[in-house]
């Protein structure tokens, strides 16, 4: 039954190498671009901390029209940036590029949500008690909306495993590549079964893991 | 202590410009407890949210301890703000901070050194009640508990002036009593000056020293309790009088029992 999988073993172990890399990319630029974007558009939006119209419509717009594109699209049309950053757009850290836009934009909306999810009147108290935007965010807002921002970091990291699948069309390998090259090309159905067994226990961990750590922070 | 000099504030709605306060003024002595009440839309909320400037208004004078609140700079205004502490309805305590970590709150925002912290927020505590449950989170306690949470983390920077905004209007008579119990307590101990919006006249009568009654956005009467009664043009001004006289009778028979 698992005749083609042995000999492969190797090769995914590296496709798997090259997912976890991918995965790591995106939510490292998640966390440092999306987040702080994500907070920008909280504070500048009508009614928020620091009001600012101007730079509330450039950043939704931008963020809205990277997330309209489906990701495949996305990947194709940043061939040419990715090409001008790393000088290539095969391998695996060129395909993370596109894939790391389209977190920065994902998480950036959800983080946003977390944290419009904040009671007003908690802000509110801060700001009686004399609190400066900073101390209001970082004493106040960012820990009421930990739980959120640790769901929403899950729900995106389950996403990049997705994304990262299509990035095997731009060179970039990983799991999904591997398994529509040998599972589906070669009609290797061990591998196929195999490598979706992988990838359903790897979601599995993420979303288990996120929802425990979102659980610890959460005291309400 | 503080004085309200002409003041006004209209909001902004689908249906055009609402009047929520128009030409109050009120003189607030030093270490007086002094009632707001009114019915719903009276704009009682919306004057007390003025002497902290949570709400700004549209016109008219905020002095707060010889501060024209107003005038100040984003940088003083926060300065100022530490020096009056408020509690709310709905006690807005940090869910995910600690019972002690919102009464470090305070304290962090008003640049007290982390040594110095730590005993005033045990002292704050002691003065509620709650030296116990420090280690608490805000969600494991009774909303009486949370009030006096509250209570620790307004008077943790030790206030001139306390604001209450209904603080007693999410919990029941006997909780209610309790936290009265604590805001009077305070108020003799430290003279601060409280100001209490409420709609409940039980709420004013145990614990004020005078009473402002609102009506449509103005002041309609003041009640000094301490002096002999005038002329009440307010409905709700003669009913705070008549529950007064009907307290008082009750407590004169039993004090005969």
């Amino acid at each position: 039954m698992f005749t083609h999988l042995s000999e492969r073993l190797p090769e995914l172990v590296e496709a798997l190498w090259e997912t976890a890399t991918m995965v790591g990319i995106a939510t490292a630029s998640a966390l440092l671009l999306g987040l702080p974007l994500g907070t920008l558009m909280y504070l500048s939006r009508r009614g928020g901390l620091r009001e600012h119209a101007a730079l509330c419509a450039a950043v939704n717009s931008v963020v809205n029209l990277i997330r309209s594109f489906p990701f495949l699209i996305l990947l194709v049309a940043l061939i040419p940036v990715t090409r001008f950053l790393l000088g290539t757009s095969l391998g695996t850290v060129a395909a993370s590029v596109p894939l790391a836009v389209a977190a920065v934009a994902y998480y950036s909306r959800l983080s946003e949500q977390s944290l419009l999810e904040v009671d007003a009147g908690v802000i509110e108290a801060a700001t009686a008690l004399g609190a400066t935007v900073r101390e209001i965010l970082f004493k106040v807002v960012f820990v009421e909306a930990l739980p959120g921002l640790l769901l929403g970091l899950t729900i995106s990291i389950v996403s990049f495993i997705s994304y990262s699948t299509l990035a095997g069309a731009v060179g970039g390998g990983g799991i999904g590549d591997f398994a529509i090259r040998y599972g589906y090309y070669r009609f290797e159905t061990d591998v196929m079964v195999t490598t979706m067994a992988i990838i359903a226990v790897i979601v599995q961990a993420v979303q288990f893991g996120g929802g425990r750590l979102s659980r610890r922070f959460d005291k309400r | 202590m503080i004085e309200l000099q002409g003041v006004s504030k209209r909001f902004r709605t689908a249906d055009g410009d609402v009047p929520a306060v128009s030409d109050v003024s009120l003189r607030i002595r030093p270490g007086e407890i002094f009632g707001i009440v009114g019915f719903s839309g009276a704009g009682k909320s919306t004057l007390l949210r003025m002497i902290n400037l949570l709400e700004r208004p549209d016109a008219g004078r905020v002095v707060v301890g010889g501060q024209e609140l107003p005038a100040l700079s984003p940088a003083r205004l926060r300065q100022a703000r530490q020096s009056i502490g408020m509690i709310f309805q709905h006690f807005n305590l940090v869910a995910n901070r600690s019972v002690q970590d919102n009464v470090s709150l305070a304290l962090e925002i008003a640049g007290v050194p982390k040594a110095q912290r730590r005993d005033v927020v045990q002292q704050s505590l002691q003065t509620v009640g709650l030296a116990d449950k420090a280690r608490h989170y805000p969600g494991q306690l009774s909303g009486g508990q949370k009030q006096r949470v509250a209570i620790a983390r307004a008077i943790a920077n030790r206030p001139k002036v306390l604001l209450c905004d209904e603080p007693t209007s999410a919990l029941d008579p006997q909780t209610t009593g309790e936290i009265l119990k604590y805001l009077r307590a305070i108020n003799e101990a430290s003279g601060v000056t409280i100001v209490i919006v409420t709609h409940e006249l039980g709420v004013v009568n145990r614990l004020c020293h005078r009473v402002a009654v609102m009506e449509k956005g103005s002041v309609r009467d003041t009640i000094a309790f301490d002096e002999s009664p005038r002329e009440l043009s307010s409905v709700l001004g003669r009913a705070i009088l008549e529950e007064r006289r009907r307290d008082k009778d009750y407590r004169d028979v039993y004090a005969f029992v």
